[in-house]
């Protein structure tokens, strides 16, 4: 697959596809129906009816939220503090550099039918979705999508993103977070593998004090190389080279850095309050969503 | 200390090195790394950098395959250089090789090879396996020893000397083959055998089937010695002994009379078939052999040594073909049936002249009983000459072809030197010979013990004989005592040699002063058996003692026509080989090791042909003797793959092949991951 490989609406949007993301739909709303009813804020339900708190009046407050009740009782001011209602904001950083267009399933395919997932799921939540391509550096986005109807933009934008440039996620997230001051919820998929290291980038992202996940999207080629003999190691993203012979001991020491480095980003993200979710594209895209992401909270 | 590797073609090393190089290059030429793309190679970076790191030697994993390939190469290079391992380098610098080509070792091995076969292989094995420092002597031997290669290092020389060793019916005698040896490794010099000078002993390696005759009258003086025990065979079927003679009454008929015994381990059957002159004339069927030997048993110390004489009951039969019409004379041949081990002795031959009346000679100053004796046997009368007449008589009157013209000359109370090729049977004197003499006179007196089985004695009761006196008689070693008077004094007694046999008694008709008989002997009905065995033992024509029936080895005397000066001998196997005649009108033939009927082109008739016969039972029982001594000092057998020094080629190529298959594994391993 060409470094400019542009996904068939075929791909992603095969009948088979969107007969599981139906599936989702119902699934999501069952989800949203059931589960989780009275614990997340919803625009439908009013405005600003929920109380949070209270605090003392200084000057300059709003006088409309004292509480005369507790000033008759107490005949002291205090401030009633309602939780600010307003849209989630559900935003999805997709790796789109090189090293995504590789593997077989493939990397990039996966995480584009992860986001388009994603975004189904948020859209029909009437939650305002964003999506964002970048490589080494934010390089696509598709703002403030809201609502089911819309779903073909995003299929669209899915579609249309090339895969270009290396994979520099201090870069992209740092403009990202300069950009978007809101508070929400963040999805990253990636496969992470990124020269600079990951944390700084994640760093940035913690910084906007955003609810973050990061989805680890690993081909079976990479989890458990299946090479032979001399070669010529060639990195698709920057060229850089590496010569192996490969055996036995240099597979095995492959795997436990691997397995090392997967587990430092898990490290990384545990302590610092994100999600961590490694997949296999060999992991049926269906049981990722339906499964997988709900055991892990992702989905609510 | 001598390194114990030693090179035996070194320069091979320095042809094969440049291969090396060659290799190096061909590897990093092959080294051409197939591309492939990957997501990053951010932890492939790191996997090899971690390898690196973690084990020194991982430039040279990465490069097994090479390590493995130089590693084979080195192996195939130093296999190339022929290395040996001298264990015994510095022990055994002296090593003689004593090669048994007697009769048992024609033996036919399982493998369809003969023994000495089989021993030349351990001989040539054991030069390969010589040190660089250990000289090597080769000695063939049986009934005598042959110098086959003295000592020399030359391994080249020493295999195609004992290629060169052929094969005999000998009988297997060491004893000059241990002389020989000890002789050739016996340096010669002043100071030797000094404490600061010692004797460097030689090690003798016997390789034999231990069918030795004389091992047990041997001691090894000096060195070590140990055998190779060659064979395993033991089925053999043999004729033992054969006599043909001219029926003494009916001359026109012959007799031959034959021994067959079985050797083996189990029972045959087998056929004998007589021909003459090449024609089968009767077939006799044996029957069942009985196993001349009991089973070998698995215990060595049980086995027991082959020389017991007796033969089992029912393994031996005497086969006698009588009353067979042939009035000329004839070379007679008796065969065995069946196949065995051991072919020379499956026939055996002999020759028969042609009837002619017996002739005896007397020579006696008058001896009436004696004449009436000799003129009352079958045959002419005969003649009687005084000693005077006798001495005095021309060589045209007494010979023809070089040979006494009478078939016996009976010799009567008179020494005589005179004595041209003939059969003499004397009383109360002596043949003139270097090793006859009369050492002494005894008196009155009997005998004391007798050979009543030999055919001179047949019918003649010994017992009953007295004599007034008699000679002490000093006789050649060959000599056969018949009879045997007091203190273990010859009486009667018999040797031949150089185509005449000699019967001497030691007493005469008549005393000294011939006034008196001197025995009773006359008186008595054997006398007349006596001279009638006697003249027919001596004038019969073909006995196993008999010259012209000659044992492997021997040499034979051939009368030439008058006027030949080379005879032309035939061997039994075709090859001819010219004699010259000597000034004597006699020529002599030794290289009869094989045997078989040697027919001579220029003799005079009755010399014509010589048949060589096995007739040994020693050889004929060619089961191995695996209980080999000499004296009473039992030989440490070694076994066949006994080495001296280890040719290690062998182990390199294996080495060789097992790095390949490592190879092979490593290589595998790296394609399959």
């Amino acid at each position: 697959m060409s470094a400019s490989t542009i996904h068939r609406s075929a791909e992603l949007l095969d009948p088979e596809f969107m007969a599981r993301l139906d599936q989702l739909d119902i699934v999501s709303r069952k989800i949203f129906a059931g589960k989780m009813k009275g614990e997340r804020r919803s625009k439908r339900k009013g405005q600003s009816v929920e109380f949070a708190d209270y605090r003392n009046y200084v000057v300059g407050d709003d006088l409309r939220f004292l509480d005369w009740n507790i000033y008759g009782r107490l005949e002291r001011l205090f401030l009633k503090l309602f939780l600010e209602e307003e849209d989630l904001h559900v935003s999805i950083l997709l790796d789109t550099s090189r090293s995504m267009d590789w593997g077989e399933p493939h990397k990039g395919l996966y995480a584009r039918r992860v986001a388009a997932a994603l975004a189904y799921i948020g859209l029909c939540n009437y939650d305002r979705v964003s999506l964002y391509a970048y490589a080494d550096t934010l390089r696509h986005e598709l703002p403030g999508v809201r609502g089911r109807r819309l779903m073909h933009r995003i299929i669209s934008f899915l579609q249309e993103t090339p895969y270009e440039g290396s994979n520099h996620l201090a870069a992209a997230a740092r403009t990202f977070a300069v950009r978007h001051p809101q508070r929400g919820v963040l999805i990253i998929v990636s496969d992470f593998f990124d020269k600079g290291g990951f944390e700084t980038g994640l760093r940035y992202l913690l910084g906007r004090n955003l609810d973050v996940y990061a989805v680890q999207v690993l081909a079976p080629g990479e989890i458990d190389p299946t090479f032979a003999g001399d070669l010529r190691l060639r990195d698709v993203e920057d060229a850089d080279v590496a010569e192996v012979t490969i055996s036995r001991a240099l597979v095995n020491r492959y795997k436990q850095n691997l397995q090392a480095y997967c587990q430092s980003l898990r490290e990384f993200c545990t302590r610092r309050g994100i999600c961590y979710l490694f997949t296999s594209t060999e992991v049926p895209f269906d049981q990722l969503v339906l499964n997988y992401l709900r055991r892990r909270g992702l989905l609510r | 200390m001598s390194w114990p590797i030693s090179l035996l073609a070194p320069w091979a090393a320095l042809a094969a090195a440049a291969l090396v190089p060659a290799l190096v290059l061909l590897y990093f030429l092959k080294l051409k790394r197939q591309d492939v793309p990957v997501s990053s190679t951010l932890l492939w970076q790191r996997a090899v950098q971690d390898l690196q790191v973690n084990s020194p030697f991982q430039r040279l994993r990465n490069n097994l395959l090479l390590l493995l390939q130089l590693l084979l190469l080195l192996l195939a290079i130093l296999a190339l250089t022929d290395p040996i391992w001298n264990r015994s380098q510095s022990r055994e610098q002296k090593v003689i090789l004593l090669l048994d080509r007697s009769a048992s070792m024609n033996s036919i091995e399982a493998d369809k090879r003969t023994r000495l076969d089989a021993a030349k292989e351990s001989a040539k094995r054991l030069v390969d396996d010589m040190g660089k420092e250990t000289q090597m002597m080769v000695i063939a031997f049986a009934d005598r020893a042959h110098l086959a290669a003295s000592f020399t290092d030359d391994k080249a020389l020493l295999k195609r000397q004992i290629d060169a060793v052929e094969p005999t019916d000998g009988a297997s005698r060491l004893r000059d083959a241990m002389t020989l040896a000890e002789s050739y490794s016996t340096p010669i010099g002043e100071g030797i055998g000094t404490p600061d000078n010692p004797i460097d002993a030689a090690h003798l390696v016997l390789l034999s089937d231990g069918i030795i005759a004389d091992a047990a009258e041997l001691t090894l003086r000096r060195g070590s010695m140990e055998i190779i025990h060659i064979g395993d065979a033991s089925d053999n079927v043999g004729v033992v002994n054969m006599d043909v003679r001219r029926d003494y009454e009916r001359p026109d008929y012959i007799t031959v009379v034959a021994r067959v015994r079985n050797f083996g381990e189990t029972a045959v059957n087998r056929d004998l078939a007589l021909f003459i002159d090449k024609e089968l004339k009767e077939v006799r069927v044996l029957g069942r052999l009985a196993p001349g030997a009991a089973a070998a048993a698995d215990d060595e110390a049980t086995v027991t040594p082959a020389t017991s004489d007796l033969p089992p009951e029912g393994s031996e039969v005497v086969v006698v073909f009588d009353n067979v019409p042939h009035a000329a004379a004839g070379q007679i041949e008796v065969r065995l049936s069946g196949d065995d081990a051991l072919a020379a002795d499956n026939q055996a031959f002999g020759t028969i002249e042609g009837p002619r009346p017996l002739a005896t000679l007397l020579v006696t100053h008058g001896n009436f009983y004696l004449s009436r004796v000799l003129a009352a046997l079958p045959g002419a009368a005969p003649t009687i000459l005084t000693p005077e007449q006798y001495e005095a008589a021309s060589d045209d009157d007494l010979l023809s072809d070089g040979r006494l013209k009478y078939d016996v000359a009976v010799i009567d109370g008179y020494d005589t030197g005179r004595l041209p090729p003939g059969n003499y049977l004397f009383f109360g004197g002596i043949p003139k010979l270097d090793d006859v003499k009369v050492t002494g006179t005894g008196g009155m007196s009997l005998a004391v013990d007798w050979n009543d089985t030999h055919p001179v004695l047949r019918h003649v009761a010994v017992n009953i004989i007295a004599f007034a006196e008699w000679n002490r008689l000093q006789l050649p070693e060959e000599a056969e005592t018949l009879i045997e008077g007091p203190e273990g004094a010859p009486l009667l007694a018999y040797f031949a040699r150089d185509r005449r046999q000699y019967l001497v008694v030691g007493f005469g008709v008549f005393d000294a002063k011939r006034e008196h008989l001197n025995t009773n002997w006359i008186a008595k009905r054997g006398f007349p058996a006596f001279m009638y065995n006697a003249v027919q033992f001596l004038a019969g024509a073909v006995t196993a003692g008999n010259p012209r029936s000659l044992a492997p080895g021997d040499a034979a005397s051939i009368t030439a026509q008058p006027g030949t000066t080379i005879l032309t001998v035939r061997r039994p196997s075709g090859h001819t080989d010219t004699v010259s005649v000597r000034d004597d009108g006699m020529g002599y033939y030794a290289n009869m090791t094989r045997a078989g009927l040697y027919t001579i082109d220029g003799a005079v008739a009755g010399d014509t042909a010589f048949a060589v016969n096995l007739f040994d039972d020693h050889e004929s029982q060619i089961r191995p003797n695996k209980d080999f001594r000499i004296g009473d000092d039992r030989i440490t057998a070694t076994a066949d793959t006994h080495r001296t020094n280890r040719m290690l080629w062998p182990y390199l190529i294996l080495a060789a092949l097992g790095v390949l298959f490592v190879e092979w594994i490593v290589y595998n391993r790296r394609v399959l991951i």
